[in-house]
């Protein structure tokens, strides 16, 4: 294994190379057509104003939040949001048949910082098309703080593998860092901690999602709301991580501009709650739809109607009847591939309004998955 | 306008991915529990110290770059000595002579050849296992995926020292494409164990993408597999993997710790504490195309309030 390989992984945190025994992250950069970029990065600053206006509608009239059916938790948790969060973000898009496409918002946990950057440096010798980490750390530090702490799913390595990647940026300006899992942050009625450690910010690579009916959460939450910790990422996003955004929209589409409508028409899918559909039309529907469960995340718990025949997207959807609440109904698109013959995912970070590079994963099939292989992005002049 | 620290604004660029993690105040390495210490590995000298950065640790334990087993070998824990560094030292208590014993015997009686095998014994003991059946051709496979902590529920830190002690053997071992053995962690699922906030959860589970499979194996010329281990059954995260493995034709047999005891067993489906699962998958393919860390798994292992990961539990249920 070659020196710059070794470096990835211990330099750069990335521990999971593999999955089904082939070799994730690619030395070969995805080549992206100058006109497709600017078109991702046109719809990407667009998208980027129509979530934050989102989740300031629905801070101003909480009604709207009820479209949303969140566990009570998720519910306090937005509560406790602040107007002043910043969003860490990566808008997944496709070129499809239909044109361009976005798939989904990962505005909560928004991983692969670490890998790409780790591509960029050693393999691309680029250090100045990817700016998702100065971007990030630049947020992390901006109150200054004394010590940051990390909150993951403490029994997943790969989740450790950014927050690691991170943290030892971080350690090396002199910043104190602590990580653990959402059971070793408590709070003191004046301060966030973690085994002893006082934590002004916290980068919590942590789903909110899972953190709902978690016995510390009520604990965090207020913490939080007492202004006791800074966070990335805060919890107003959470109206923009779960796909019943892309539905919320089109439900409302009355609450946009024309401009803002045109965006969501132009590049979003269209998408319902499987609640108002229903099964009987979901059913009919097989051969145009995805249905999606909204927090489901690295495209897991996603059914590909198109992609399966009617008794087993009958047998699925026995499943999403069991929680109708919690899934979406997409529009099914069609991915082009590109000259690898493999199906490119075009990741732009949008940190804090900031176009901060790609992370972009290709598969062998029109989806990704968890074993979608990465690749640096290289926009063809 | 946001306050950005000038001095940090400046100094950002240079710190990304220029060397191995530094020492984080809030993991004190000399409070990790280093019980069977030594100063000497197993090559009897003090070769250790030169396996103290995680690439060069890693470097020996990894199978070799045309080795089917490769992408099967977890870094998590070679990385972890980066960061462990000043006081990491060899680990080699009775137990683990007795298992490195145990292999010898095992593999002097037992023939490997188109086997693969499963060590599921206490961390340190299965670093012996592997060093030991290494010495006669197989492959070890590292599988520890945590990282030591000293508020750790695990002593991962054992672990990590046994891999110390024979780095420099492993090292100077020819690496070629042989048959593996897989190094497993006995204690990584601790059911029924609430955290406390005092307490780093360090334990984890492994799903079936972490193994080869059936066909894998058969591509390898792999028939049967050992598993070592005291237990009645194999553990819960393996039931469906070996279950898998069975009905793709591979031949099982258990091995006492004592490397003596062998005995024909079929793996066969049954209630652990990942059930109840709602298994969502990619169902672009098929069902039983499992994704390697899918929300129900996940979920369902929570939820059964066996194990939390860290949540310290949950209001209801």
């Amino acid at each position: 294994m070659t020196n710059a390989w070794q470096r990835l992984m211990f330099d750069y945190s990335v521990w999971t190379m593999y999955a089904d025994g082939r070799r994730l992250p690619m030395t070969e950069p995805a080549i992206l057509r100058a006109e497709d970029h600017r078109a991702i990065l046109t719809a990407a600053h667009e998208l980027y104003g129509i979530l934050v206006k989102t989740i300031e509608a629905c801070r101003a009239r909480p009604q709207l939040l009820e479209y949303y059916r969140l566990h009570p938790d998720l519910q306090a948790m937005f509560a406790a949001s602040r107007p002043d969060e910043p969003m860490v973000a990566r808008f997944d898009f496709f070129l499809c048949d239909e044109g361009l496409r976005v798939s989904e918002f990962n505005t909560d946990v928004c991983g692969g910082i670490n890998e790409t950057q780790g591509l960029y440096d050693l393999f691309l010798n680029d250090s100045e098309s990817f700016s998702a980490t100065r971007n990030l750390l630049l947020l992390l530090l901006r109150n200054n703080p004394r010590c940051v702490g990390f909150m993951y799913p403490t029994g997943y390595s790969d989740d450790f593998e950014q927050a690691n990647f991170l943290r030892t940026c971080l350690e090396k300006l002199g910043i104190r860092t602590v990580y653990g899992a959402p059971v070793n942050f408590e709070f003191n009625g004046r301060h966030l901690t973690a085994f002893g450690e006082r934590v002004d910010m916290l980068y919590r690579y942590y789903l909110a999602d899972w953190l709902a009916g978690q016995k510390t959460t009520g604990a965090l939450v207020a913490a939080y709301r007492a202004r006791a910790f800074d966070m990335i990422t805060g919890f107003g996003q959470i109206v923009c991580q779960t796909k019943k955004v892309m539905a919320f929209w089109y439900d409302h589409i009355g609450l946009f501009t024309p401009s803002e409508r045109r965006t969501i028409e132009l590049f979003v899918p269209r998408t319902w709650l499987y609640r108002t559909l229903g099964r009987d039309r979901v059913q009919s529907m097989r051969e145009q739809v995805v249905v999606k469960r909204g927090f489901g995340n690295m495209g897991n718990e996603v059914v590909l109607g198109p992609l399966l025949d009617d008794e087993s997207f009958a047998e699925w959807l026995d499943v999403v009847d069991s929680e109708p609440d919690e899934w979406v109904v997409q529009e099914f698109f069609h991915v082009r591939a590109d000259s690898r013959t493999m199906f490119p995912c075009y990741g732009a970070y949008m940190i804090d309004g900031r176009f901060s590079g790609y992370y972009t994963r290709t598969a062998d099939e029109p989806y990704i998955c968890y074993s979608a292989r990465v690749a640096p992005t290289r926009v063809q002049p | 306008m946001k306050k950005i620290p000038r001095a940090a604004f400046v100094g950002l660029i240079p710190v990304v991915g220029c060397g191995e993690p530094s020492l984080p105040e809030p993991v004190d390495p000399s409070k990790l529990s280093w019980a069977d210490r030594t100063t000497v590995d197993s090559t009897k000298t003090e070769a250790w110290r030169n396996y103290l950065q995680a690439a060069a640790l890693n470097r020996a334990w990894s199978p070799p770059d045309n080795s089917p087993w490769l992408a099967y070998h977890k870094v998590s824990l070679p990385a972890a000595v980066s960061m462990v560094r000043p006081a990491a030292v060899p680990v080699r208590g009775q137990p683990a002579t007795l298992a490195e014993q145990s292999a010898e015997a095992f593999a002097s009686r037992y023939s490997l050849e188109n086997a693969a095998v499963f060590v599921d014994l206490p961390g340190p003991e299965s670093v012996a296992w592997g060093a030991a059946l290494a010495r006669r051709g197989a492959t070890p496979v590292c599988t520890f995926n945590n990282w030591p902590h000293h508020r750790g529920i695990l002593k991962l830190e054992q672990t990590l020292g046994a891999l110390l002690y024979y780095a420099d053997e492993l090292s100077r071992q020819p690496k070629k494409p042989t048959v593996p053995v897989f190094m497993l962690e006995l204690e990584r699922l601790r059911p029924n164990y609430t955290p406390r906030p005092t307490e780093f959860d360090n334990r984890y589970f492994h799903l079936q993408t972490d193994f080869p499979t059936a066909a894998d194996f058969a591509r390898q010329g792999i028939k049967t597999v050992y598993y070592v281990s005291g237990q009645v059954f194999e553990q819960d995260d393996l039931n469906d993997y070996f279950v898998s493995l069975k009905n793709g034709g591979l031949d099982f047999f258990r091995v006492q710790p004592n490397g003596t005891g062998v005995d024909s067993f079929t793996p066969t489906k049954r209630t652990t504490i990942f059930d109840p699962t709602v298994v969502h998958s990619y169902t672009g393919t098929s069902r039983s195309h499992i994704y390697h860390r899918h929300y129900g798994h996940y979920y369902g292992f929570w939820r059964s309030s066996r194990s939390t990961f860290g949540s310290g539990g949950w209001v209801s249920g």
